[in-house]
């Protein structure tokens, strides 16, 4: 599974594609403040990305991939700052 | 050629002929959503093709053209006879790159220019940015930066690059991009919203960027609500800083650079210090020290003063790294003032300097100082009113796409075992759809649902479905491609073989049509084979003649029938081979017919003319090498029918014609030939008119012109350098074609019969041999030489009295059934001085044959046998005796030669 859930916590892993977006679209309308941790996630699809940025999340954990780490930490830290 | 490229080729010409017809078929019934439909389709297969052997220019085209034929087809814009011509344009593009590719084995010139111009005529088109009848390709045309120049609004107006690359590789960067050695580029990535369906990854793409050492995405506008987003679209825009070429960045985005624009921006983003974060005030001394160094334009000072606090910090401060950078700027470029005073101010603040992204003199857009706003506010929504409006409309497009790709996967799984849990998830999200767009009959859904996967029949969902989402056109092709994948056809079908479109109640029974399988082989094999069973009918003649020597030289009997036996069983056999080859040679002559539609609609328009084409007995099937020999001329009548034919509209509309002419193209088959008649309903000709121009041009003679008949006068279009036409067009009229017309049918064993009404029109009749690759020869005898004649020339053969052949202005005739037939004694035609033998009765064999519309009789020594050969044209220094059609071998292995008749008796006339 790319993406499990744990409670308040989605932790993202390895290749997260499309057909990811839309459990993870209910699971951010069920969650209020879902916490993300992408220490595992390799890439992100865009749909999945644009959820993320529509969300109400708080990022846990930044990517390990540098590369991926550095264009999310870009994207999302010009709105969360943990 | 690698075989795959081959195949690629023969497909995707097959797809281009097909994409034409459906262009024109569209053109003429716009309400036929099935055509849109499956050319949609076949534009989509040639584009995921050329994508595989990586033809972006050609790749590219296509997508563009996909683009509108999306919107035709979602009725976004009206379909317009400009519109089909740039479709039809652009196909022809990629016809002259599938060419390239076939003759040297990929692209040798660079299309991108040509290619750049076709998209940018498409997109035109697409965005309706100008009339849609003012369209024109520029002559020269302009790069596709051309869209990307519009003003572009960028999020932000400064960058620090400090965490992707080490303060090292920043400054060595740095150092190269002040002098020159390279160039830093921001790449605005803007996909396109639908670039999900396309399997494309926006953020993949542009992460894979060469030499990335930034980037970042901004919602384009505002991102809604989580409820009211839709994530299948894509609104992210992408930025990325590359240290890479401007031509490698461009190589890397090939496929889309009508979403990309890529700017060269300032090497100041890549000053930005990096460390530990110590100290503060500390430093505030420093800095107004160093200010007044700057400004008193003391470098010197400046650079010993920030060196020697450099010594005494940890280089793993963040001071040191700014301190370094100072130095760096101080020593590379002292002459900016401003720059080292802003890094001064920098670490003041401590915070690393914003410089602007792009130098004054280079800055590219205009550039939004407001920073993009991530939350939704309520003021937001308020102005982006029209906007959701908008996307209201495009959400029930995603979900009627949706809802159809669902239904093909579930249309793909209803007769496979085991496929109930996939299945159960195309029905999931389906009812994801339903519920999307707030659809309260959800009970009655599953109901259906359950349905389907009782009865295996989409039909009742579909139909449901359509009432709540509205119409799912695609359903019936999808149906129809379901079908074609159920019976595991080979992917590379006989062409002609195109599944029509199958309605979701046709009852399955149908199917059983789609169990042929086709093959689709080289014609070069086939050839091979042809030639091969050729042979085997010849060398089995020899078998009769064996029999006979065992009979009369060695006296075996016995042995003679046993020959004659085997000999019957052996052409049974060869018979049947040839029988089944000629079939596997048949073609459909619409095969050639196809070409037609649109040279005429082309030739129609450019001569201001309107002209209908109608097509007949397109299924009549011929020998492929006549369907290829009948091409050329044809099109040289088609076109003599539109330039010299039919009439101009108000000339017809006085003549009380209907306005729009037209041609007919029709083919049939008469007992053993194949007739191919073109008429039109235009001017038609007049035979004195056609006697008078011959005779001025000095072609014929003064009795002549008195004596020709009024048939004898239409034939004069056939004499080489007869035109007409009194200002040759660049369409026809100079005066070739109608004798190459001629020359061209006779070559192919045929002949041409011209039929006109002055004022009603005329009619072109080609009577074409059914096969050319078995000849049926008369054999004669003359001056004891064997040779033959084509059976289809031949009418009669008589003996006849030498005593009644009468002499009239010094030719030889006889009345045949009260019809004055010429003579010629065919050893005087070949030159032999010896006379021709008659039998006990004094009475010459005569072989009566056609010669242009007449009879003509050829006095022989005598008849021999009417034998299939092979017919091998003269090769070498032979091919110019043009007497001699070519050779044969005869079953006791000696050649037999051909006799062209039709040149004989030309060259003997002349």
């Amino acid at each position: 599974m790319p993406i499990v859930y744990k409670k308040s916590k989605a932790f993202f892993q390895e290749q997260v594609s499309a057909e990811e977006a839309e459990a993870l679209l209910e699971w951010l309308q069920k969650t209020k403040h879902g916490e993300i941790d992408f220490t595992k996630a390799k890439h992100i699809h865009t749909a999945v990305l644009q959820v993320l940025l529509a969300g109400d999340i708080r990022i846990s954990v930044w990517p390990e991939v540098t590369s991926l780490r550095s264009w999310l930490q870009h994207i999302f830290e010009k709105k969360h700052t943990k | 050629m690698n075989e795959l490229l081959a195949l690629f080729i023969s497909e995707s010409r097959d797809n281009l002929q097909k994409i034409g017809e459906d262009i024109l078929a569209y053109e003429k019934d716009h309400a036929n959503t099935n055509i849109i439909l499956e050319l949609f389709r076949i534009v989509h297969t040639l584009k995921g093709n050329s994508g595989l052997f990586s033809f972006p220019d050609m790749t590219r085209v296509l997508h563009a053209s996909e683009d509108l034929m999306i919107a035709v087809r979602d009725k976004k814009i009206p379909f317009s006879q400009e519109i089909a011509d740039t479709l039809l344009d652009a196909m022809d593009f990629v016809g002259t790159l599938l060419d390239d590719i076939a003759a040297h084995d990929q692209l040798t010139v660079n299309y991108t220019e040509a290619a750049n111009a076709h998209i940018q005529k498409i997109q035109s088109i697409k965005d309706g940015a100008i009339g849609v009848s003012q369209v024109a390709v520029p002559a020269k045309p302009k790069t596709i930066q051309v869209p990307a120049r519009t003003p572009l609004s960028i999020p932000f107006t400064s960058i620090s690059i400090s965490d992707t690359i080490t303060e090292q590789e920043a400054q060595n960067l740095f150092i190269e991009a002040i002098q020159g050695k390279c160039t830093l580029h921001l790449v605005i990535y803007t996909p396109e919203e639908e670039c999900f369906y396309k399997g494309e990854d926006p953020f993949y793409q542009i992460m894979q960027t060469p030499k990335a050492i930034w980037g970042t995405a901004y919602p384009r506008g505002t991102l809604p609500d989580l409820k009211e987003l839709d994530f299948y679209r894509c609104t992210l825009d992408f930025y990325c800083v590359s240290s890479a070429d401007k031509n490698d960045l461009t190589h890397h985005f090939r496929y889309i650079p009508e979403q990309v624009r890529i700017e060269p921006i300032s090497p100041y983003c890549l000053v930005a210090f990096h460390g530990e974060p110590n100290g503060g005030p500390v430093y505030g001394d420093f800095v107004t020290e160093a200010i007044k160094y700057l400004e008193a334009g003391d470098l010197e000072s400046l650079k010993f003063s920030a060196q020697t606090l450099l010594n005494f910090s940890s280089p793993n401060l963040w001071i040191s790294s700014a301190l370094r950078w100072l130095l760096l700027l101080i020593d590379k470029i002292p002459q900016d003032r401003s720059a080292i005073k802003q890094v001064l101010e920098a670490i003041n603040s401590f915070k690393n300097p914003l410089f602007p992204l792009f130098n004054d003199a280079e800055e590219p857009a205009e550039i939004s100082q407001e920073p993009a706003v991530i939350a939704p506010s309520q003021n937001d929504k308020e102005v982006e009113k029209p906007r959701e409006l908008v996307k209201q409309t495009d959400r029930r497009s995603v979900i009627q796409d949706i809802i159809k790709t669902q239904l093909k996967i579930i249309g793909q799984h209803l007769n496979r075992p085991g496929t109930e849990g996939q299945m159960s998830a195309c029905f999931f999200a389906i009812k994801g759809c339903l519920t999307a767009i707030q659809c309260k009959e959800l009970d009655l859904f599953e109901r259906l649902a359950q349905q389907v996967l009782n009865t295996k029949q989409l039909g009742a969902l579909v139909s449901w479905l359509e009432t709540i989402v509205g119409p799912l056109p695609g359903i019936d092709t999808l149906q129809k491609s379901q079908h074609a994948q159920n019976s595991e056809k080979p992917q590379y079908a006989h062409p002609q073989v195109q599944p029509a479109a199958v309605a979701p109640s046709v009852p399955k029974e149908t199917t059983h049509e789609e169990s042929v399988q086709f093959l689709k082989v080289d014609q070069s094999k086939i050839d091979h084979l042809m030639d091969l069973i050729g042979e085997l009918v010849v060398s089995k003649n020899a078998l009769p003649y064996l029999a006979g020597r065992a009979e009369k030289i060695y006296g075996v009997r016995e042995l003679s029938k046993e020959l004659k036996g085997q000999f019957a069983v052996i052409n049974r056999i060869a018979e049947s081979l040839q029988d089944a080859i000629m079939k596997v040679r048949m073609v459909p002559v619409g095969v050639v017919f196809q070409r037609f539609p649109r040279l005429v609609r082309d030739l129609s328009r450019k001569l201001n003319k309107e002209v209908e084409l109608v097509l007949e007995g397109q299924d009549t099937e011929v020998d492929k090498a006549i369907v290829e020999a009948l091409g050329e001329p044809l099109i040289h009548l088609v076109r003599n029918a539109i330039d010299h034919g039919i009439e101009s509209t108000e000339v017809r509309t006085q003549k009380g014609k209907s306005p729009k002419g037209t041609i007919l193209l029709r083919a049939y088959q008469e007992t053993n030939h194949i007739v191919v008649e073109v008429q039109d309903d235009g001017k038609g000709m007049d035979g004195a008119v056609l006697k008078q121009k011959a005779f001025e041009k000095g072609l014929i003679s003064e009795e002549q012109l008195h004596s020709l008949s009024e048939q004898e006068a239409l034939n004069l279009i056939f004499i080489s350098g007869f035109s007409t036409a009194a200002v040759a067009t660049d369409i026809s009229g100079r005066g070739v074609g109608m004798d190459a017309v001629k020359s061209m049918v006779d070559k192919i064993g045929g002949t041409i019969e011209l039929q006109t009404v002055l004022g009603k029109g005329t009619t072109f009749r080609l009577n074409l041999p059914v096969t050319m690759a078995i000849t049926n020869v008369m054999v004669i005898q003359t001056n004891k030489q064997l040779f033959g004649i084509p059976m289809s020339m031949v009418v009669e053969t008589l003996r006849f009295p030498r005593e009644h052949i009468t002499i009239i202005k010094n030719h030889a005739t006889i009345v045949l059934r009260n019809r004055v037939v010429p003579v010629f004694s065919l050893n005087k035609l070949l030159g032999l001085v010896v006379p021709p033998l008659t039998n006990e009765d004094d009475e010459y064999a005569l072989v009566v044959v056609h010669y242009n519309g007449e009879q003509v009789a050829l006095i022989v020594d005598g008849f021999a046998e009417v034998v299939d050969i092979i017919l091998k044209p003269l090769e070498g220094t032979m091919a110019s005796l043009k007497v001699y059609e070519g050779t044969a071998i005869l079953g006791d292995g000696s050649v037999l030669l051909v006799l062209d008749v039709q040149e004989l008796l030309y060259a003997h006339s002349i």
